[in-house]
């Protein structure tokens, strides 16, 4: 969480697409960290970037499962 | 880009303009070499990026290798205008019996290049024309066609040149204009062009400027050893520097462009040219300015907050003043946000410390918002940036 923007990913939702990155993809501020882990994939937020988020939406509209959740903290 | 006097020569040696026989040194002993293997008299000058350094006593005469060793001393230890003495030049001593200037420089009025020559070479074309307009010699010449032989002679004529001599100073003259197009020049200059007792003309000095914005089209400077490089007024300081550095961390936006001061008004401010603007309403109202710095194109928050620390470490600062014109393409939320994370990084109460915001534009409901929440002083856009600047002023002044 940064201090002025929270972002949470709902992995039970994540979970149901094979390989899809699309919120690194589309994210301009480099928010969303994809790692292949063997047979496992793994979507992580960069702590570090949260507070850089411009609030573009786009990870919202092209998240497939909806699985992002933006909420400004002020 | 000014190029030191060595640099400008190679370009001179390879386009064809005659000039001593020398070569660059770095310390006093290379210079007795470079004395001992010329076999003659020798001139020692210092290779800084500034002009007046003859009555700085940057350029000295030597008659053996001993005698160049112990004035390259001298001439290493000095510091001309700023600037410490690393290289000099060590070339044969000309003796002349006439010393005449040629250059070209961009009339700006007329919008095309404009040669000037004169039979007085050796010193400052502005004294000249300040003391001897009348032995100035103007020519404006046509960028599409070049320098013709017939203006090359003109301003051979016009140095008081006759016969074979003035053919051969038309010729660099010509060769001079070449060398101004060929590589972007802002100012190529030749002073002095020395007349030598057995009739040749040759290029003692050699002054070149380079148009910054036109280097990338010149790969060929790296073959010839000339390193691209930024002209500074004044050698940077460490905390200019740093900024630079930060400024690079992210090709987005501007979070730079820094100069010291002295003052105890840390600034960041921008808007479309309204950093001066703003730099002067502040020394207006009586503030002294720690450092000029703009910000602009939307900035990252990481990019804003690295200035911001840059700026409040600096010893001496009592406040912080974020100042822009109405922006639509910096948003007032993310500079808040880097400005506030920077204070909470250094161990800094927002609330307490004396900073004011005077930044309107996109998102700026959001920006204000958050400068609440961490109880921050904003001005909105109905105040102006006089006003804005001088609230920032009674600020630290309290």
């Amino acid at each position: 969480m940064g201090m002025f923007v929270q972002i949470e990913i709902d992995y039970n939702k994540c979970k149901n697409v094979k390989n899809c990155k699309i919120c690194e993809d589309v994210c301009p501020v480099e928010i969303f960290k994809f790692e292949k882990l063997d047979n496992n994939r793994k979507i992580s937020v960069v702590e570090e970037n949260i507070d850089e988020c411009i609030f573009c939406n786009l990870c919202l509209e092209k998240c497939p499962q909806g699985a992002i959740t933006i909420k400004k903290l002020y | 880009m000014k190029l030191y006097e060595y640099e400008s020569k190679t370009i001179f040696k390879k386009e064809g303009i005659l000039i001593p026989d020398g070569y660059l040194a770095s310390s006093p002993e290379e210079v007795e070499k470079i004395a001992n293997n010329l076999k003659k008299e020798v001139a020692i000058k210092a290779q800084i990026l500034a002009t007046g350094r003859g009555k700085a006593g940057g350029i000295l005469f030597a008659k053996n290798p001993k005698e160049a060793k112990q004035l390259a001393n001298k001439i290493f230890s000095l510091k001309i205008k700023g600037f410490e003495v690393e290289k000099v030049l060590v070339e044969e001593r000309l003796y002349p019996s006439s010393e005449l200037f040629l250059g070209i420089t961009y009339d700006l009025s007329q919008k095309k290049p404009v040669a000037i020559s004169s039979s007085l070479g050796g010193i400052d074309i502005n004294e000249i024309s300040r003391k001897y307009p009348e032995k100035i010699f103007t020519l404006p010449i046509n960028m599409a066609w070049g320098m013709q032989n017939y203006q090359g002679k003109l301003l051979a004529k016009n140095m008081g040149l006759k016969s074979k001599i003035m053919f051969k100073a038309a010729n660099i003259a010509v060769k001079l204009f070449n060398i101004f197009s060929k590589y972007d020049c802002d100012l190529a200059e030749i002073n002095p062009l020395i007349l030598t007792q057995d009739g040749e003309l040759i290029a003692a000095d050699a002054h070149l400027e380079l148009e910054q914005e036109a280097l990338y089209r010149h790969k060929e400077l790296e073959q010839l050893n000339i390193p691209i490089r930024k002209d500074s007024p004044r050698i940077p300081t460490e905390f200019e520097i740093e900024a630079e550095k930060i400024d690079k961390i992210d090709h987005r936006g501007v979070a730079g462009r820094v100069v010291e001061f002295d003052g105890d008004l840390g600034l960041l401010i921008g808007g479309g040219g309204a950093s001066l603007t703003i730099f002067d309403a502040v020394r207006y109202h009586g503030g002294k300015a720690a450092n000029y710095c703009e910000i602009g194109g939307n900035p990252t928050v990481k990019k804003v907050k690295e200035l911001t620390k840059l700026i409040l470490k600096k010893p001496g600062i009592k406040g912080l003043a974020v100042i822009t014109n109405v922006l639509n393409n910096t948003r007032v939320d993310l500079v808040a946000r880097g400005v506030i994370l920077a204070m909470v990084e250094l161990d800094i109460n927002p609330s307490e410390y004396p900073v004011l915001f005077r930044s309107a534009g996109a998102y700026e409901e959001d920006g204000y918002k958050i400068l609440r929440k961490y109880g921050i002083k904003y001005l909105n856009r109905d105040y102006s940036i006089d006003q804005a600047a001088k609230t920032a002023v009674e600020m630290i002044s309290k």
